[in-house]
Formats: C-alpha cells, structure tokens, sequence
C-alpha cells in the first residue's frame, strides 16, 4: 500500500520539522512554508490531508483554508488547522473557512496522529500502487 | 318308536309358535344360556383385551420409566457438563479480566511510550533548531520558536548579560508591548534574582514575594548558562490559554536543555560574527 501524502503549512521551521517528526513514519510529508507556496504544492503534489497554520505572514491559514476550498482539486481534501490560541473565535473562523478540524500549539504527536489518522480512515481505504493494483 | 320325548313340540292347539312366547320353558332357558353363554364369552374376550392392553400398558410404563430413568442419567450428566460449563466459563471470566487489565497496562505503558515518544522529539527538534545555524538572528528565532510552540507561551523575553556589567539587556521578545524590562539589574525582582542566583523561578514554587513591580504575570525565569555562568535568561510572563496557566512535564525539560543550550549557541554565532 501506498503511504497516504500529507502536506505541513507553517511559516515556523521549528513546527515543520516537530509535525515532520511525529508524522513523517505513517505518511509521507510534504512541506511548505506559506500560504501561497502551499497552494501550489496542493495543486502540484494532490495530498490526502493538509495540516495548515493559521498565522503565517501575507496569507494566513483562513485564507488558504477558503483558496483550497475553492479549488476544484482540493474542495474534499481533509484540512486540519494548526492554532496558536485554541480559543473558540478562532476555531469557529477556521469552520468556517473549510477545515474539518483543528489542533493546538503546541502541537501534542498523539492528539495530531490520532485526528490525521481519523480523518484518513474516513476519507476512505489508502491507495494500492498500480503494481499491486495489476494483482 | 313309541317314547318320544316330552319337550317334543306336539300338535296340539293351544301349543304356542316354536321360539316365540309360551315356547316351552325348557327351550327358553335354552336360549337363555346360551345367550348367556355368548355373553360370559364376549366378557371373557373382552377380559382378555383388556388383560392383553394392561399388559401392553404395563410394558409401555415400564419401557417410559426406564426412558425417564435414562432421561435422568443423561440431566444429571448434562447437570454435571453444565456445572464444568459453569466453572470453565468463570476460569474464563477470571481469565479475560486479567488479560483485560493487562490489555488496559499495555495500552496505558503504549500511551506513555508515545507520549515519552512525543517528548524526545520536542528536545531533539529543540536542540535541531538551536544547532541547526550559525547566524545569530536565525538562534534567537530559534529559541523563540521553542518557546512559543514547544512550550506554549505568547508573553516572553530573552535577555543576555551586558558584558562587563550586572545588566541584563533585553535582546528579543514575543508579545510583550511597553513592559519595563528592557533591561533588568541582578538581583532585581524575580529577573535579577534568578539571573543573579543561576537558578530557575517558577510561578508557585519560588517566592512570590521577590516579584517587583509589573512581574505579577511572570510564570517562569530560565537562567541561560555558558560554560556554568549565567550569561543570559528567558523571562516568560503568559501562557497560551490552552496550558490552562500550568507547565507540562516536557516544558521543564525543554526549559533545562535551553538552560544548557541556548547561550552557546548564541555564542557560537557571536564567533562567527
């Protein structure tokens, strides 16, 4: 079986490279460190799940969240949004941009694994590499 | 012949119609018995049904209370089945809780192991980041980054020691708008004192009475050493809301490896320089 593809968004390299850590044995990880890079990498790379930050400079993770949504190629994709303050305005915003959940900083690897996890099973069984698929 | 007998019907005219009323008597008692005869025949045949079914009845209820007795063996045989039933299931029962519970030890020692897991990632990332680079504005965003998203906190300092002085000047900060402590004299308040000491403050363990003056929200001051020397500190005021105001077990690690840590890769950096 394939390793589902999960794209990191967060401008803090410290925060890439922890999520990296704690995800990168299950899945396979790609980076970005801004908004406008991360929807690139979104079109280009097709990633089962997205872990967005919220405060990144120019383009913050609402207004990634909303661009992602409105593509066509990422309008189902699972996005989990990263908040530095867990308070409930910010969650509500980041529903209401699209996400379909949310973690807080910092960032606990069981909580985070747990919710990708779940996210992933619902969106359906991991793909199966066309030589195997052939089988 | 001459004899005939007399119960021989005769021609005379009051003689009444052979088998009817007032045929002789002796005919009469003749058909009696014979009558009676049939009658004491059909009774004995029915006797001897009725013996031949009482028989059969008596052989039937022998043949049921055998099967009754054989029905009993075979309950209290399955009686004694189901009692070894019963004892295996409750060696079972007994057996599945104690699996149970070292199903539920497992479990907990897993979530430990992953949460131990979680923690050696925080230091090694910690320390990645710290060594990763030797510009020194790369280092204090470096250690910015541990504290706010390690750690958890939107209030901070990070102060270096002015060389040649007893003062700690203030060379980065995170959320902290028109506080006083741009610089902070050894000694002074819970900053100078930690400073002064080498020893780390922390909100409910050390003297809340040494604050001074607009520390009222200090949660923790982190002496930063080089080479055993204090040569700088973070001063962290607020936590993000979701610590709920409380350090987690991994935050004291990461503060003791930034204790250890931070000033030589400042340091280092200076060299560079």
């Amino acid at each position: 079986m394939l390793k589902r593809k999960v794209l990191l968004v967060d401008d803090s390299m410290t925060t890439l490279f922890m999520e990296e850590m704690i995800l990168n044995g299950r899945y396979q990880v790609v980076k970005a460190t801004n908004g406008e890079d991360a929807i690139e990498k979104a079109r280009v790379e097709r990633p089962d799940l997205i872990l967005l930050d919220v405060i990144m400079p120019k383009m913050d993770g609402f207004a990634v969240c909303r661009a992602l949504r409105a593509e066509e190629g990422t309008r189902t994709t699972p996005i989990i949004m990263v908040t530095t303050r867990g308070e409930e305005e910010n969650v509500e915003r980041g529903f209401e941009a699209g996400c379909n959940d949310y973690v807080t900083k910092p960032i606990n690897g069981l909580e985070l694994l747990s919710k990708v996890d779940n996210l992933l099973a619902s969106a359906g069984p991991a793909p199966v590499a066309a030589g195997m698929a052939a089988l | 012949m001459k004899d005939q007998p007399s119960d021989q019907p005769t021609d005379r005219p009051n003689d009444k119609p052979a088998g009817g009323i007032g045929t002789e008597p002796g005919h009469y008692v003749q058909k009696v018995r014979e009558d009676t005869q049939r009658y004491i025949q059909d009774l004995l045949a029915e006797n001897e049904k009725l013996r031949r079914l009482t028989a059969e009845v008596d052989g039937e209820r022998r043949r049921l209370e055998d099967e009754a007795a054989r029905w009993r063996d075979q309950a209290s045989g399955l009686e004694r089945e189901l009692d070894s039933f019963r004892q295996d299931r409750e060696r079972l029962e007994l057996q599945l809780s104690q699996i149970e519970r070292e199903n539920h030890g497992f479990s907990n020692r897993f979530t430990e192991l992953e949460q131990r897991n979680n923690d050696l990632a925080n230091l090694y990332v910690a320390t990645y980041r710290l060594h990763s680079t030797l510009d020194r504005e790369e280092v204090l965003q470096a250690i910015q980054e541990i504290v706010i998203n390690l750690i958890g906190c939107e209030e901070f300092g990070i102060y270096e020691l002015a060389p040649g002085s007893n003062e700690l000047v203030r060379v980065s900060s995170f959320g902290l708008v028109d506080d006083p402590f741009e610089r902070v004299n050894l000694g002074e308040g819970w900053i100078g004192r930690s400073a002064a000491s080498g020893s780390a403050y922390f909100a409910g363990t050390a003297p809340e009475g040494e604050k001074r003056e607009g520390e009222e929200h200090l949660s923790a001051c982190v002496p930063l050493k080089l080479d055993g020397r204090v040569a700088g500190l973070i001063a962290v005021f607020r936590l993000l809301p979701q610590k709920g105001g409380r350090f987690a077990p991994i935050d004291a690690e990461l503060f003791d490896l930034l204790a250890a840590q931070a000033a030589p890769a400042v340091y280092c950096s200076t060299l560079d320089r």
